[in-house]
């Protein structure tokens, strides 16, 4: 299936306490269930994390890290530009 | 769905619980732990380890120990039944209907069924990383926690049914009160609103009032027929009807929830129907309810997905008292896993039965002649309906 990348936010956390490796350096970090337009569901964090609601329209960015590339969420109004020049790095993952 | 009428129910009790004190460092092994909650419970209800030929047990990612062991540790006859398996906070109910159905075959006469761990200072499922397919997807990203996903269906429960942070902690208020009186709870100071409410988040929308506590431990609990059950030493739990689901695509594993349809029910919702037909009692029928708390959305889920409440007034009721002492439906009496500590619902099976037999001290409800009980929080779980002998 070929997507868009754009989807809504059909539910997310907001860590505030390092509970689970990776991304333990940029506290507060947002993990939410987004429904792709096209129906499917994905997850992915959320930057910037705050503020962020149920049924936010998020559109998809991937990053490259040293050993495998992410797939994150930011809004849909953002300028993408800005905010994907400066993705959180996660912490070294085993 | 067709309800079969033959089966266990109505012919196998629950007749004793076991426990060892509840802590944050046992400096025990585990399956110390284990034999000694398994011979109080067995003392408890009036037999001998002489009697003991089923046991029963689960653990995650090996952090207890097998049946056999057990066994051997405390000089057991011959086991006529074992069953060891890899689940969570889903197994309890389960395991209680699977030695309600072996006793009923004949399978065996007296099934333990017990969980064991040192779940604070050994490994802690809390944030432990799950073998299997599921975790690559999550783990890399820093959504690794149990409670974050337990916490990503609170999110959208709460924001479809309209409920909100007051009604969260309405459950911790109401299980606290519990604790108080009951010598085994880790947390027993009281709660009020606005302490919760003032508590930081650990992970949004859970506070750490929301969220159980983890402890070293162990639970038991002892079936045996009806008939032996009458016998003993206190007022025979009848076995009434359990059930097990798990709801369709319930992933790779426990933390796999991206292909559940609707975050806002549970397998409660599920397994509804055939749990209350099957003992042929209606939710109006019930007394005393012990609902899987290892987060406080749970307990909201739990009573709507059982039909105890409609759909999105789970707060209003727990916040009117209702799930009090003196309430319509006391829930959560030894104040849970949220406050008693996380045996992984093993314990919220025990105080279940102690509450129909009438021993819950300054906590018995007034009326204890039905309760349910659940085990577990999201895919899949199992509940149970425990009656007095009528």
């Amino acid at each position: 299936m070929e997507s868009t990348g754009r989807g809504v936010v059909y539910s997310f956390v907001t860590a505030h306490v390092a509970v689970s490796p990776g991304y333990v350096g940029s506290l507060p970090y947002s993990v939410a269930t987004v429904e792709l337009e096209e129906g499917p569901r994905l997850l992915g964090r959320i930057e910037p994390p705050s503020p962020l609601a149920i049924g936010d329209r998020v559109v998809s960015r991937f990053v490259d890290h040293a050993t495998w590339t992410e797939l994150y969420f930011e809004p849909a109004t953002a300028h993408a530009s800005e905010l994907a020049a400066h993705p959180s790095e996660p912490a070294a993952y085993p | 769905m067709s309800i079969p009428a033959s089966g266990p129910g109505q012919t196998a009790a629950l007749v004793g619980v076991g426990f060892t004190p509840f802590t944050r460092a046992s400096g025990q092994s585990v399956l110390a732990l284990a034999t000694e909650a398994v011979a109080n419970a067995v003392r408890d209800a009036g037999l001998h380890l002489d009697d003991v030929d089923g046991l029963s047990s689960f653990m995650v990612s090996d952090d207890s120990v097998p049946c056999v062991a057990v066994s051997s540790a405390l000089g057991l006859g011959p086991l006529r039944t074992v069953l060891d398996v890899q689940l969570g906070g889903q197994a309890p109910c389960h395991l209680v209907w699977q030695a309600a159905q072996s006793v009923a075959r004949g399978d065996a006469e007296v099934v333990v069924v017990y969980r064991a761990l040192n779940g604070r200072s050994g490994a802690r499922v809390g944030s432990m990383q799950f073998a299997g397919m599921g975790g690559q997807y999550r783990y890399p990203i820093g959504y690794g926690a149990y409670l974050m996903y337990v916490g990503m269906w609170a999110q959208r429960f709460l924001n479809e049914t309209g409920q909100g942070p007051d009604d969260l902690g309405a459950v911790a208020i109401s299980q606290r009160k519990y604790a108080q009186d009951n010598a085994r709870a880790l947390r027993r100071e009281p709660l009020a609103l606005d302490a919760y409410l003032a508590e930081p988040f650990v992970v949004d929308p859970y506070r750490r009032s929301d969220c159980t506590v983890e402890v070293d431990g162990a639970c038991a609990v002892v079936v045996t027929s009806l008939e032996r059950a009458r016998d003993l030493a206190h007022p025979p739990v009848v076995v009434a009807s359990g059930c097990y689901r798990a709801g369709p695509r319930p992933g790779l594993d426990i933390g796999d929830h991206l292909l559940w349809e609707d975050y806002t029910r549970n397998y409660t919702s599920w397994l509804r129907d055939e749990l209350f037909g099957r003992a042929g009692i209606g939710q109006g029928d019930v007394d005393v309810a012990e609902i899987y708390d290892c987060f406080t959305s749970t307990v909201l889920m739990g009573l709507e997905g059982l039909g105890l409440c409609a759909r999105g007034e789970s707060g209003a009721f727990v916040r009117s008292g209702a799930c009090g002492l003196d309430g319509r439906l006391p829930t959560n009496t030894g104040g849970g896993l949220l406050a008693e500590g996380y045996l992984h619902g093993m314990n919220t099976v025990a105080e279940a039965v102690l509450q129909v037999q009438g021993r819950g001290g300054t906590r018995q409800a007034r009326r204890h002649e039905v309760a349910v009980v659940t085990s577990g929080a999201l895919m899949d779980g199992s509940a149970l309906i425990l009656t007095a002998d009528r």
